[in-house]
């Protein structure tokens, strides 16, 4: 592979992905609603792309598996061969050792003995649903029809080769002629037509756009599919009509009917020599008996092939940006948010009303950009949800459990980072599930439950996180098991009481996987530990629900995004430290009144309800005397509502988060750094951290974890 | 055939005549096709052609008769000759032409 070639190399990998991915999609869907036209399409569209761009790099073995596999799912699309699970699960593999050829390319590996037997394994089952059609293409097309409508087939032992060029065929590099001249070269065009008609005067001609057209007559005893390469680069801009010899009278009609425009079809047909002057006259003649059917047909392959054009611009609206170059912009976006910051103050501090106020525009400008900037980068998580389809197929079967997969939320939408990362703790929560959440057929049909387990992917927004769940309908958690197991494994003393949540909780504790997970995972080489330390290592938390007998739920929570936040600035002493806004739920003033005997309290009575709360100042250890007065900030985190005491409330700020140094990694209640507009630094707290530890501290079963928490943040 | 034998214009159509050069040529062959005068225009010199060339040239004879003038293909070169043989223009071409004839002679 020469050096130049790298680049668009590159956007060929990343395109050939995702057009297996959309492959993969199409044929599990087609598993569930078989023979829709639209799927089909969209699987043959897939197989196509890949094999003419691999045909453009020189990729031949791709070009060659390719071309088997479209071949087959060219019979599957004119209703040759039915799409039966066999061949399904047959084409999903063929999508696998695409995939295998492509990541080699990727790597820059060749093939090895292995991947090419393979290769070869499915090349020859492929074409064994090809096998018929080597022999005869044209009496199977000839036949399938005729069974059905009893129509004649008409005479000429030549192929009709009918085209109408899309515009852009010259621009996109193509030139009719040349597809004429290679087509010359398969047979003998015994009579072409020149559909000229089109053509505009001089005046008003887009000289570069393609007007023409053809009726040919071509006699060729080649294989149907090298007829049809000889289009290959143009059949999606162009209307063509490929009839076999002796094809039937219907398929003439329904030419015909497509090229309606066109008037004289018939006369030029009869020049040509396609059909003789009998067949043009039973052409129009049965034309309204059979009217019906070919509405039928037209039906359902027409409108089918408008929505595919339609996803075809919606496609081309995209662009393909490189991820560094975004995050250069983000990165930029965030010193203009610093930069305007400091603008800002020192507007404020000169104290003149303009330039305040143009800062203040400014600030808001800012603010959008920041906006648009982050939703670049936001992608839809249905794609990685639409993987676990295949997943959830291939382990139900591989284990001999019926599966249902249902995913919703799919258009929750996250950033890119934080999906892609996502991608293994989720597959591993949904393994887990399927192993050994969902119970066995039998075992759930004596529970009283459906034969069928349900797995359910959830996706939603709450208070400026994501939440992921996985829920299953299995046997739940057995919270005696894990106690016992916890305990034997020192990771608890024999004598603690945990809630629910805790138990429940320590299976993704280091070293907690029983020793039938390890057998029944083993290779994967991952456990819940290292699922909690992936989400924790995106700023997100993880925890289980699970009721015995019923099923899990294993709720995952991260941030919307790594990069900047919409802050609230709090002081404490000289400090200033931002929280993240969405989580703010209200401010209030500390009441003066607290009991005095219980000055060390650390709840209150917020209208009714109790509101545990941590005094930043003594959680930071700041010397400064307290103010007067002093306020309580509630923010909410997983439901858990949680104050925090502070000096003074300094407003929204825009906070563009700088990741701390390992050295602070050990540090509680601190999420991040940021730079004031002074150039001052201010530190962003980790509310999820200060939550649960809050919460915990009102525990009294916890009671003494106060002390080692502050110790340990010194 | 009287009409042709009237004084026809030559205009000289040269070199390349395709995809890369059709905007300039159809700007160039509109300038020189001003006027009410029947044209010739004169193939022998094109080099290479390929569909873009082809329409133009069909489109200049489309204008021509539009404007009841007569514009004749007038020896074409290998090239223009191998792309008309291949679509089997040249009878369509000058069936147009005589077509053309008839119906303005009648």
């Amino acid at each position: 592979m020469s050096t130049e070639h790298d680049d668009p190399l590159q956007t060929f990998i990343a395109e050939s992905r995702e057009l297996l991915l959309q492959m993969e999609e199409a044929l599990l869907d087609m598993e569930s609603r078989p023979n829709d036209p639209e799927t089909i399409n969209a699987i043959f569209r897939a197989a196509h792309t890949i094999k003419g761009s691999a045909g453009l790099f020189g990729l031949d073995h791709i070009v060659a598996f390719t071309h088997v596999a479209e071949s087959v799912l060219d019979r599957v699309r004119n209703n040759e061969i039915a799409l039966d699970p066999g061949l399904g699960a047959l084409l999903l593999q063929a999508g696998d050792h695409l995939g295998q050829l492509i990541e080699l390319l990727a790597a820059q590996g060749s093939p090895d003995a292995t991947v090419k037997a393979g290769g070869q394994a499915l090349l020859e089952q492929l074409e064994a649903y090809l096998a018929t059609a080597h022999a005869s293409p044209a009496t199977v097309r000839a036949e399938v029809p005729a069974a059905h409508t009893g129509q004649c087939t008409v005479d000429s032992p030549r192929w009709h080769i009918s085209l109408r060029f899309g515009p852009d065929v010259l621009r996109h590099g193509m030139d009719p002629a040349s597809i004429l001249r290679y087509l010359a070269t398969l047979g003998e065009i015994s009579a072409i037509r020149s559909i000229t008609d089109a053509t505009p005067m001089l005046a008003e001609i887009d000289p570069e756009a393609c007007y023409l057209g053809f009726e040919i007559a071509f006699a060729s005893d080649r294989a149907a599919t090298d007829i049809d390469g000889a289009f290959e680069f143009i059949r999606d801009d162009c209307l063509i009509h490929l009839l076999a010899p002796h094809a039937p009278l219907d398929d003439y009609r329904r030419m015909l009917e497509a090229l309606d425009k066109d008037v004289g079809m018939r006369d030029i047909l009869l020049a040509l020599g396609s059909l003789s002057a009998a067949e043009v006259a039973a052409l129009d003649a049965e034309a309204p008996t059979s009217e019906a059917a070919v509405e039928a047909e037209a039906g359902g392959s027409e409108p089918a092939e408008n929505s595919a054009k339609e996803t075809r611009t919606a496609e081309n609206s995209l662009i393909r940006v490189d991820a560094g170059k975004l995050d250069q912009l983000i990165n930029l976006v965030g010193e203009l948010i610093i930069a305007g910051a400091g603008a800002s103050m020192v507007a404020r501090n000169s104290k003149l009303p303009a330039l305040i106020e143009a800062t203040t525009l400014v600030s808001r400008l800012v603010e959008d950009v920041r906006d648009s900037a982050l939703t670049l980068r936001m992608v839809q998580i249905g794609a990685t949800f639409n993987r676990f389809r295949r997943v959830v197929r291939d382990v139900a079967k591989e284990i001999g459990k019926d599966i249902a997969l249902d995913i919703r939320g799919g258009d929750t939408e996250l950033d890119k980072t934080v999906v892609e990362k996502i991608g293994d703790p989720l597959t591993h929560i949904v393994r887990n599930s399927m192993d050994h959440g969902i119970e066995p057929a039998e075992v759930r049909l004596a529970r009283g439950k459906p034969a069928t387990g349900q797995l359910r992917l959830n996706a939603f927004h709450e208070s400026g996180s994501i939440v992921i769940e996985v829920s299953d309908d299995g046997g739940g958690l057995n919270k005696e098991r894990i106690l016992r197991k916890a305990i034997e494994r020192g990771l608890i003393g024999e004598s603690q009481v945990l809630s629910d949540k805790e138990i429940f909780n320590l299976v993704f504790e280091p070293g907690f996987s029983t020793a039938e997970q390890v057998s029944k995972l083993s290779g994967r080489g991952v456990g819940m530990d290292v699922v909690k330390r992936n989400i924790m290592a995106l700023r997100g938390t993880v925890d289980i629900e699970s009721v015995e007998g019923v099923g899990t739920t294993v709720r995952i929570r991260l941030p919307l995004t790594l990069a900047i936040i919409d802050g609230f600035m709090v002081g404490v002493g000289n400090a200033a430290y931002v929280l993240p806004l969405d989580m703010v739920l209200e401010c209030i003033e500390l009441p003066n009144n607290l009991d005095p005997r219980h000055d060390s309290a650390n709840y209150l009575n917020l209208r009714g309800g109790v509101l545990p709360f941590i005094r930043l100042r003594e959680q930071f250890e700041i010397d400064a005397p307290p103010p007067v007065r002093e306020n309580i900030v509630v923010v909410q985190y997983a439901g858990q509502r949680a104050g925090l005491v502070v000096d003074r409330l300094m407003g929204e700020f825009q906070t563009v988060i700088k990741p701390l140094g390992k050295v602070f990694s050990q540090i509680r209640g601190i999420g991040g750094s940021t730079i004031l507009g002074s150039g001052e630094v201010a530190l962003i707290l980790d509310i999820p951290g200060l939550v649960r530890q809050v919460t915990r501290q009102s525990q009294p079963a916890a009671a003494g974890s106060t002390e080692t928490c502050t110790t340990g943040s010194t | 055939m009287n009409e042709s034998a009237r004084s026809s214009r030559d205009i000289t159509v040269s070199g390349e005549l395709t995809i890369y050069t059709a905007s300039e040529w159809r700007d160039r062959l509109i300038g020189e096709m001003a006027g009410t005068d029947d044209l010739r225009l004169q193939l022998a010199e094109v080099a290479e052609i390929d569909s873009a060339g082809l329409q133009l040239l069909l489109a200049a004879k489309r204008q021509a008769s539009g404007e009841g003038r007569q514009l004749e293909l007038a020896n074409p070169s290998a090239a223009v000759r191998g792309l008309f043989d291949l679509l089997r223009l040249d009878a369509q071409l000058t069936t147009d032409a005589l077509d053309q004839e008839s119906e303005s002679g009648q």
